[in-house]
């Protein structure tokens, strides 16, 4: 089989997903379509060169859909050879196009491929694309499909996971991936989104709140409450009758922050790369997706990491960073209970709890922000992981060279 | 005019000015219902329409006083005992759709005017007319209620009203099986018009000679269902999430009908042709037909609650009496006599009060009167029937129809009071007060009844009539409760009454799972999802635990010790002392006592929730059959109050039902297996073990 190797990674910063959010004016092609410009500029790449370009996106629908990877691609101008496709799986969609992408390459039928993610939630809102998962009234039914913050809530209730776990942790969060900006350890990575005439609209990213204390985070009211009296709880209960009660111990602080942004990996053959002096950085060891319980939605993680580290030969003990998305609090506290590891070696420069999370585009991000690090720290071996929409898990094991 | 085209359920005549008039009048019928004769020539009355040159259009009209009353539901119970194939249901169920349809699309115009009451296939009828002018009588009730029983809209209803109204709106009313006024179904966009008596048939027939268009919104290209339907938008996938979860926790997935009918909706609408759409819902329609839910529904709560209401098995040569006044033997007021009150009250029967103690008169005319404000006040009733009402209660009259016994006094203090009427009726048959109430009155004029059954908002009376109550005091009671508007039950010899029995089977069983380490919150949701409307642990604490131990049967046993443990060593008495299985915060939520737990320690492994529900739904079985074994009572009469009265939910048609619908070996191997594992409470009788046909019901 031939290795897939990682020559380079950009990003965009993460603007809020707000009316007057820096990134709101760029559509979700023009996003991708720098972030594509890039990968090109700063690798001096001849784009005929690219024989596909596999796109995440959590929402495909209207100027965020049509197979928005070929879309990109001509918007960025690279050459018309280059294909681009667009890929689902919801909130791991940029790894798994990263995974794809590196697929291609693994089977000896592809040399170069770019795999990406896009999302802008300012622009299509979360649930535009509708689905028969969690509303044709079908399929809803069977599986007992209750909103994913509901599904957070009700992990955190299993597990017996308080308020201040989440909070606690959750100011952490923001500690480091503060600490890292200012340290500047994304800069490698962050590019400058410009408008339709070039000028600067953002550098860094928005959402973060530098400062962040225990006591600010306390105040905030539960996100899901009033969504779970409407019906939602008592459907968790119908599920998992052994509780009395669902604990809202989610709010908008110790869950990830909407957001618009997008993010590219280079994949190749080492042959390719050596051709167009690239210079690996890391070699894709494994990936693995699995499904996990609909319902409760979110414990896909420990499943998907577990496989991926059996695909690899390797053991827990061989992965020196942990990158899980922080969707939830909870579902990054489960993980470390579950693969008993500490906060030490996971999410060590903060995670979408501070930066935010752009559905479609995360995967592609926390892949390249864990490789700066192990490049930073001079360590081997990342583990990149994210829970996913109806009850889904994707892990990728990334090896430096 | 020409002359009449006979149909058998249906006229049709031409008028010289070419507006052909459908009259419906199904024969032997007091309101017209949906019969294959009907479905038939509906079908008929369209290819006449459409090929009789002498007719530009028709108005369709009722020859009863009501418009509908929907589908022929004997018939329907019947269809689960004929178990016919997915083929055979389908077919059946889509005759009169297509005859619908048929007429939507004769090519001329048809008008309905709806004189009266239409439900169910009475709407769907009008929904497929081009045009629906309603008499503008408030009475008058539009509706789908299908769900309600069971079954869903089979006639175009889950198609036809969300493009006319909007998925929303549609969902809203089929989901909950509501009905609508005609100015409501005039809001909403249901009917067109409404008018008065004088002007129905005119309103119809203009309308077919000046505006006639044969052509449903939803035959014209491009059109589009109101409020849109793709879930591309996020507002409709919302909605329909909210819908879905909705549905699934009103009916903890025991009742398949309301999910069939949101099903229904959903994808027949995301359809771009109609008739498409129709096949959607005929499927799903055909499966409710199939099942025993809607068998269980529709003989439970329409067959057996009609027949109860309308005295069936009332011996016929005793005349039929009215009541003019009740009296009531009373020592202390309780919420129960106060409601009693003003029910006589409502039905203009006087109420006397006897009692030795002065004040209890006066205090039952306060209560009824603050009762009353609050009635007023939240607009149950106005305000000149509540001062009626409050004319009716008296202290002491000289006579009465009938007494009720709730507090001791001797024959001789009572004669003092009033002239001793012909019946005497005694209150909760387990308080002793009848054997000391026949130390002085006849046998035969005694019978036991319930007070509070006659207020719990159920409208199903439990009597008990002992082997000397007289047929005639029998008769007369369900007289009175008919003149009450309540649906009378009776038990015959029965030492106790039947829904307290079922009550106290199934929080015994609650109980003795506690005790046995099952997870407390696992027992409520069990109960729950099971159909109940309490779990067992918070009816007990709503009955109150010391009252829970006094209706016990056996009282050393494991559930005692439970009662025992909170009630007399803990003083946890239950909900009305603050503190039971559950505890009440101030601000009326509860929640399970959190030192339950250190009591009875939960086991490590659980069961399943299936197992649970298998346990309470079999144990007020269980208790149900010991009654008709013993000749207490009818199968129909059991699953009336068991679901009326015990909370045995519906979707089983009763704790009889849900043995039959089983079959009563299955559920005898299902009674072995939790008598195995779970004690002897689960044992079947011989004559359960006896009965033919594998089911209990025999007709």
């Amino acid at each position: 089989m031939t290795g897939a190797y990682i020559f380079d990674h950009v990003r965009t910063p993460r603007g809020k997903a707000r009316a007057n959010g820096a990134l709101h004016s760029v559509t979700s092609v023009e996003l991708l379509g720098q972030v594509l410009q890039q990968l090109r500029d700063r690798n001096g790449l001849d784009t005929s060169l690219v024989e596909d370009v596999v796109a995440g996106c959590g929402s495909p629908v209207g100027e965020q859909g049509s197979a928005i990877g070929r879309a990109a691609c001509l918007y960025a101008d690279y050459s018309i050879t280059c294909p681009g496709q667009q890929i689902s799986r919801f909130c791991s969609s940029g790894l798994e196009a990263i995974n794809i992408a590196a697929a291609k390459v693994m089977a000896g039928q592809c040399d170069l491929t770019i795999g990406c993610g896009v999302e802008s939630m300012s622009r299509i809102p979360i649930g535009s694309s509708g689905g028969a998962w969690s509303s044709d009234p079908s399929l809803a039914y069977k599986i007992q499909y209750i909103p994913q913050g509901i599904s957070a809530d009700l992990i955190a209730t299993r597990n017996g996971i308080s308020r201040v776990d989440l909070d606690l942790y959750s100011v952490e969060s923001q500690r480091r991936a503060s600490h890292a900006w200012e340290q500047g350890y994304f800069d490698r990575s962050v590019f400058t989104v410009i408008d339709d005439i070039g000028m600067p609209l953002l550098s860094r990213d928005e959402y973060i709140r530098a400062g962040t204390r225990f006591e600010d985070l306390a105040k905030l009211p539960s996100a899901f409450e009033a969504m779970g009296a409407n019906a939602f709880d008592a459907q968790a209960l119908l599920k998992f009758p052994e509780l009395e009660r669902i604990a809202h111990v989610h709010t908008a602080g110790n869950s990830s922050g909407l957001v618009d942004g997008a993010a590219g990996v280079l994949i190749g053959s080492k042959k390719m790369g050596d051709a167009l002096g690239l210079k690996p950085r890391a070699k894709i060891r494994s990936f693995a997706s699995i499904g996990s319980d609909p319902t409760e939605m979110l414990t896909g993680p420990t499943p998907a990491a577990l496989l991926s580290l059996k695909k690899a030969g390797m053991n827990r003990s061989d992965i020196d960073l942990f990158e899980l998305n922080e969707a939830f609090a909870a579902v990054v506290l489960v993980f470390m209970s579950e693969m008993n590891i500490t906060h030490d070696c996971i999410n060590v420069n903060g995670g979408a709890i501070a930066m935010g999370h752009p559905i479609g585009a995360t995967g592609a991000m926390i892949l390249g922000t864990v490789l700066d690090e192990l490049e930073r720290r001079d360590k081997s071996t990342s583990l990149i992981n994210l829970c996913v929409g109806a009850g889904m898990g994707t892990a990728t094991i990334i090896e430096r060279v | 005019m020409s002359d009449a085209v006979g149909f058998e359920t249906l006229s049709y005549t031409v008028a010289d000015n070419g507006v052909a008039i459908i009259t419906i009048d199904v024969k032997d019928r007091s309101m017209n219902v949906l019969t294959p004769t009907l479905h038939k020539d509906m079908a008929g009355v369209a290819g006449r329409l459409k090929n009789d040159t002498s007719a530009i259009g028709a108005v369709l009209r009722s020859g009863k006083p009501t418009f509908m009353a929907g589908g022929d539901l004997k018939r329907i119970v019947g269809l689960y005992d004929q178990k016919r194939s997915a083929e055979e249901a389908y077919l059946q169920s889509s005759t009169f759709t297509e005859s619908l349809r048929a007429l939507e699309t004769c090519g001329k115009p048809v008008a309905v005017m709806i004189n009266g009451t239409a439900l169910g296939g009475g709407l769907e009828l009008a929904l497929a007319c081009h045009y629906r002018v309603v008499l503008n009588d408030p009475k008058i009730k539009l509706g789908l209620p299908e769900t309600t029983l069971g079954l869903m809209p089979g006639a175009g209803g889950t198609q036809r009203l969300p493009r006319l109204i909007g998925l929303k709106k549609a969902a809203d009313l089929i989901l909950r099986g509501a009905s609508v006024s005609p100015q409501q179904a005039l809001d909403l966009g249901i009917v067109q018009a409404t008018a008065s008596r004088e002007e129905l048939f005119s309103t119809a027939e203009n309308w077919v000679i000046n505006q006639g268009n044969a052509q449903q919104p939803w035959d014209k290209r491009g059109f589009s269902v109101p409020g849109g339907i793709a879930l591309t938008s996020p507002k409709v996938s919302r909605l329909l999430q909210q819908l879905t979860a909705d549905v699934a926790t009103s009916t903890n997935y025991n009742y398949p009908a309301p999910i069939a009918a949101l099903r229904a909706i959903f994808k027949g609408c995301n359809m771009g042709s109609i008739d498409g759409a129709l096949k959607v819902e005929t499927r799903e329609f055909s499966r409710l037909t199939r099942g025993s839910v809607a068998r269980n529904m529709i003989r439970t709560l329409f067959l057996s609650k009609g027949a109860a209401s309308s005295l069936l098995g009332r011996p016929v040569d005793i005349k039929k009496i009215k009541v003019a006044s009740v009296a009531v033997l009373l020592d202390k007021v309780t919420q129960d006599d106060v409601d009693f009150a003003i029910l006589c009250g409502l039905s203009g029967v006087t109420v006397s009060i006897i009692c030795s103690d002065l004040s209890v008169p006066s205090e039952l005319l306060e209560q009824v009167s603050v009762e009353l404000a609050r009635r007023v006040a939240c607009g149950a009733i106005f305000e000149a029937k509540a001062a009626s009402i409050q004319s009716h209660i008296r202290q002491s009259n000289s006579s009465a129809e009938i007494l009720i016994i709730k507090s001791r006094m001797t024959k001789q203090e009572v004669s003092k009071l009033i002239e001793v009427p012909a019946i005497i009726a005694v209150c909760d048959p387990s308080s002793g007060l009848d054997t000391y109430v026949r130390q002085f009155f006849s046998d035969d004029a005694i019978i036991g009844v319930s007070l509070a059954s006659f207020v719990d908002n159920s409208n199903v009376v439990e009597l008990i009539a002992s082997s000397n109550t007289s047929m005639t005091t029998l008769a007369h009671c369900l007289d009175f409760a008919e003149q009450l508007r309540l649906t009378p039950t009776v038990q015959h010899n029965s030492p106790r009454l039947f829904s307290q029995s079922c009550r106290q089977a199934y929080l015994e069983e609650g109980l003795r799972m506690l005790k046995e380490g099952v997870s407390p919150a696992l027992i409520e949701n069990g109960g729950t999802a099971a159909g109940f409307s309490l779990g067992p642990l918070a009816l007990a604490d709503n009955v109150s635990l010391p009252m829970v131990q006094a209706m016990a049967t056996v009282k050393e046993s494991d559930s005692m010790t439970v009662i025992s443990r909170l009630s007399r060593d803990l003083k946890r008495h239950g909900k009305a002392c603050g503190a039971g299985f559950y505890e009440y915060a101030e601000d009326g939520s509860q929640r399970l006592w959190s030192k339950l737990n250190d009591n009875y320690p939960k086991n490590e492994t659980q069961p399943d929730v299936n197992i649970v529900k298998k346990r309470l739904l079999s144990i007020q079985a269980l208790t149900a059959v010991s009654f008709i074994e013993n000749g207490i009572m009818t199968n129909e009469h059991a699953d009336l109050v068991s679901v009326f009265c015990a909370g045995y939910p519906s979707y089983t048609g009763g704790a009889i039902s849900y043995i039959d619908s089983m079959g009563v070996s299955e559920f005898i191997n299902q009674c072995n297996l939790l008598s195995d594992k779970f004690g002897l409470q689960f044992s079947c009788s011989d004559w359960l073990l006896d009965r033919p046909k594998n089911r209990i019901y025999q007709n």
